[in-house]
């Protein structure tokens, strides 16, 4: 066969001169060989003996909706996903299964998801939804999933099996297309109104004026009886509540208007309004349907990003592990924990020793040893070797299982936006004039008063408010969406504008999260010997200080060991040339650092210095955030020393600084300082960042964090919050923009209108027109955010 | 003047057409998603094998 050529595509980076592209992912590598790495061999040899070369064909050129990235060798079993009990978690009695697949990029990708019916046995259809990588499955009944989901595995994606929560999903769906029914049939009798309505402007009378003008009602019946029931709906429910909000007045103008000019329809007069009102309908519907969109879009991504963290447990029983989800368990369960998963459970140490990080309980990253019989909690990470745990409690009565309820028991408190606290003093002084003017003419001509009042209610009708909030609200939604930054609600936007404090937190916020190396001192012996010491003792172990040293020393050779052991929580053994060589924690008073010497028979060859790196932007970010007039400090639950200088480092004074805090003392610093926005990501964070006036979860944080959060930030870049701050801020100037606007005309219009020197015609001008004004408003926004957002050309 | 009287219900006609096309299309699931169909129309046939 002959090789597949190399795209030359502007999204797949041609190699570097002299550098090699691999031949299934297509990204330049440096090696030798056709691929990058084994799992890209592997999937081009899959491809290529399953008659799918094809792929490379049509990915030759093709358009790419994301970076490609070279294949993710983790090979995860899925046979848990074909027991009886879990089974049903992820099957629709209908046979439909969901799965969120990493990994997808360009159209071959869709190409070839979408020929699993013919590639594996069981799925009778299969549609894959790029935009969120969604692809949904129709079974056959009695399918098994495992096979699918490990074959779309081998074909170099990772597949995450979606809950199957039917009934909130369909029960969404069901009330969007609803809303875009009614959306249609109002434009479509909003345009057809306007045909009627021009020969009467137009100045057409006498039979054929009344036909149009009967016509106009006939088209508006359906606008007024189906389209508009929303406001209707809410409109009694806030008025049945004593409370006010923008449909009341929009109810009551739809209705008294067609009242009003059915009546005069009757009675031979010329006012009708039938056009007017069905475009204020058409308009509303349409911006409401337009936020509701990109809601729903932010919604459903941060579900997604959930179910990467899905956990799995692996039960015993007899000898053999089956998976499980952690909810199933029971206590006594016997549970084997591998390297670098979560504890399902709280519990006791049945079998094995390991190293287990508690970063989420204590922020500390460095890893605690535990062995046969000591208590351990759910959510500590294993950084150890596989051991046996013995569940003692359930998930549900375990420290993060309190803390899970927690967070969902309290309920944020409604916090009401800006516009609707002015438009609802507003709103109150329109009906009450309205209710004035027409009281005014009762007793001599109320036909008269009748007709100010609806030209009042019709021409100051909210609109900027009504149409332009919401607007406003999704376009900055939607600009922040597509740099990555997924905004849950408006309103959260709204309170973007007003923080004025800005609290980090230490691990994997400001920092990488992960240990490096930061430097190698060799007091004795031959460097390069030393090198090659250290590496051969740190070749094998789990531990992230190992895992920084074996990055570090990268291409260095390694020596022949004997006796080579980990040492649970003090450090590695092993006899090199006959002598006997260790790595352990060095105390060195003189830093903050974490500090492991290199010792041989007793004395020490080489310090080795590790942190956790500052990420690059943070100085700058913090910089820029107390000159927007923010207080800004660091939460960590980490050690005095390492939080000082790490405060340093990013430009803070030391009392800006708060080291040693548990989760509970976070929240109650959170909590005390007004306008409040915490960033964070480990699960301690989670209580902080709902308590927090903001909650800004970061790239590669744990699912609680997710969930609480009002903003997700899917890349970790720390200038996402001054982008924003800027945005919640600008968005506000919009807003009272449209806000200007729309009383300046309203003050015309109205002025007008109490005078009664508007005519139909002048007031189907006017309303439109501020309209227009305020959704252009709403789409430029300002000119810092349009530079901010600069869409990707 | 009179040719209204014919013109007349037959736009209306047309527009309820439309309408009642619009209506089958939303029931139709066409409006679902609207990215995916859009790259896949970009992928020819299967070369006969």
């Amino acid at each position: 066969m002959t090789p597949p050529p190399v795209p030359a595509t502007l999204a797949l980076p041609t190699p570097q001169s002299g550098g090699l592209a691999c031949r299934h992912c297509g990204l330049a590598f440096i090696g030798s060989g056709d691929f990058c790495c084994r799992g890209c061999e592997n999937v081009f040899t899959l491809l290529n003996a399953s008659g799918l070369g094809e792929y490379y064909d049509i990915r030759e050129g093709a358009y790419c909706f994301q970076p490609p990235q070279p294949v993710s060798w983790k090979g995860e079993a899925f046979g848990h996903l074909d027991s009886p009990e879990v089974r049903a978690v992820y099957v629709t009695p209908q046979g439909e299964a969901r799965f969120f697949v990493e990994g997808i990029h360009c159209v071959a990708c869709l190409w070839l998801l979408e020929r699993l019916p013919r590639l594996v046995p069981g799925i009778r259809s299969c549609r894959l939804d790029v935009s969120q990588s969604l692809l949904t499955l129709t079974l056959e009944a009695g399918a098994a999933l495992a096979p699918i989901a490990a074959f779309i595995q081998g074909l170099g994606y990772r597949p995450h099996a979606l809950p199957a929560d039917q009934d909130a999903e369909e029960l969404q769906k069901r009330e969007q297309k609803r809303a875009l029914l009614r959306l249609g049939l109002a434009a479509a009798c909003t345009g057809n109104i306007m045909l009627m309505a021009v020969p009467l402007y137009g100045g057409a009378t006498g039979a054929f004026g009344q036909l149009f003008r009967w016509l106009s009602l006939v088209i508006y019946l359906p606008v007024a009886f189906w389209g508009a029931v929303p406001f209707y709906r809410t409109a009694l429910g806030a008025l049945r509540s004593r409370q006010m909000n923008i449909d009341v007045p929009i109810a009551l103008a739809i209705v008294v208007g067609s009242l009003v000019s059915t009546f005069n329809l009757f009675t031979g007069s010329p006012h009708i309004y039938f056009d007017s009102l069905a475009a204020l309908v058409f308009l509303l519907l349409a911006s409401r349907y337009y936020l509701r969109q990109v809601q729903l879009r932010s919604a459903r991504s941060s579900q997604l990003l959930q179910s990467f963290f899905a956990p799995i447990a692996h039960r015993l029983a007899d000898g053999t592990a089956y998976d499980v989800p952690p909810e199933l368990l029971k206590v006594g369960d016997l549970v084997r924990v591998d390297n670098g998963e979560r504890l399902p459970a709280d519990g006791v140490v049945r079998e094995g020793a390991s190293q287990l990080n508690a970063a989420w309980l204590t922020g500390e990253h460095l890893p605690v040893a535990v062995k046969a019989g000591d208590a351990v909690h759910a959510g500590t990470v294993n950084e150890g070797p596989a051991f046996v745990l013995e569940v003692g409690k359930l998930l549900g009565e375990s420290r993060l299982g309190q803390i899970l309820a927690q967070l969902e028991r309290e309920a944020r408190s409604p916090i009401i936006g800006m516009t609707d606290r002015v438009s609802r003093h507003f709103l109150t002084v329109v009906l009450v004039m309205a209710v004035g003017i027409f009281l005014a003419f009762a007793a001599t001509h109320p036909a008269e008063g009748l007709n100010r009042a609806l030209s009042l209610l019709i021409v100051t009708c909210p609109c900027a408010l009504a149409l332009a909030t919401p607007l406003t609200f999704s376009y900055a939604l939607a600009r922040a969406y597509r740099k990555g930054y997924v905004v849950k609600s408006g309103e959260a936007l709204e309170r973007l504008s007003q923080v004025r404090s800005v609290f980090f937190d230490k691990t994997g916020t400001l920092t990488h999260g992960e240990l490096v190396v930061e430097g190698l001192t060799h007091v004795a012996g031959d460097p390069l010997r030393n090198r090659r010491l250290l590496l051969t003792l740190e070749q094998s172990s789990l531990h992230p200080i190992a895992r920084a040293i074996r990055h570090h020393l990268e291409g260095e050779s390694t020596l022949p060991v004997e006796g080579l052991e980990e040492q649970v929580g003090v450090g590695l053994r092993g006899r090199v040339e006959g002598r006997m060589l260790e790595v352990k924690a060095v105390p060195d008073p003189a830093s903050v650092h974490t500090c492991v010497g290199l010792l041989e028979d007793g004395l020490l060859l080489t310090r080795v210095v590790l942190r956790d790196r500052l990420r690059s932007e943070a100085p700058s970010v913090v910089q820029a955030l107390r000159e927007a007039g923010c207080e800004v400090a660091i939460l960590s639950g980490d050690a005095r020393p390492v939080v000082a200088a790490l405060a340093r480092e990013v430009g803070l004074p030391e009392s800006q600084a708060l080291a040693a805090l548990s989760p509970e003392a976070k929240h109650a610093r959170v909590e005390a300082a007004p306008f409040s926005l915490m960033v964070g990501d480990g699960a301690n964070d989670a209580l902080a960042l709902r308590k927090a006036h903001v909650g800004v979860a970061m790239h590669g944080g744990m699912d609680l964090s997710l969930k609480v959060a009002d903003v997700y930030l899917s890349h970790p870049d720390l200038g996402a919050l001054v982008d924003l701050l800027v945005l919640g801020r600008e968005t506000r100037k919009v807003l009272w923009r449209n806000f200007g606007l729309s009383i300046a005309y309203n003050l015309v219009g109205g002025i007008a209108a109490l005078g009664g020197w508007i005519n139909p015609l002048a007031a189907a001008v006017i309303m439109p027109l501020s309209s227009i004004t305020v959704l252009l408003s709403s789409t430029l926004s300002t000119r810092e955010v349009r530079r901010r957002f600069k869409e990707a050309a | 003047m009179s040719v209204v009287l014919i013109l007349l219900p037959l736009a209306l006609l047309l527009a309820l057409g439309f309408v009642l096309g619009f209506v089958w299309s939303v029931k139709k699931d066409q409006y679902e998603e609207g990215d995916t169909p859009a790259i896949r129309m970009l992928i020819d046939d299967s070369k006969p094998e």
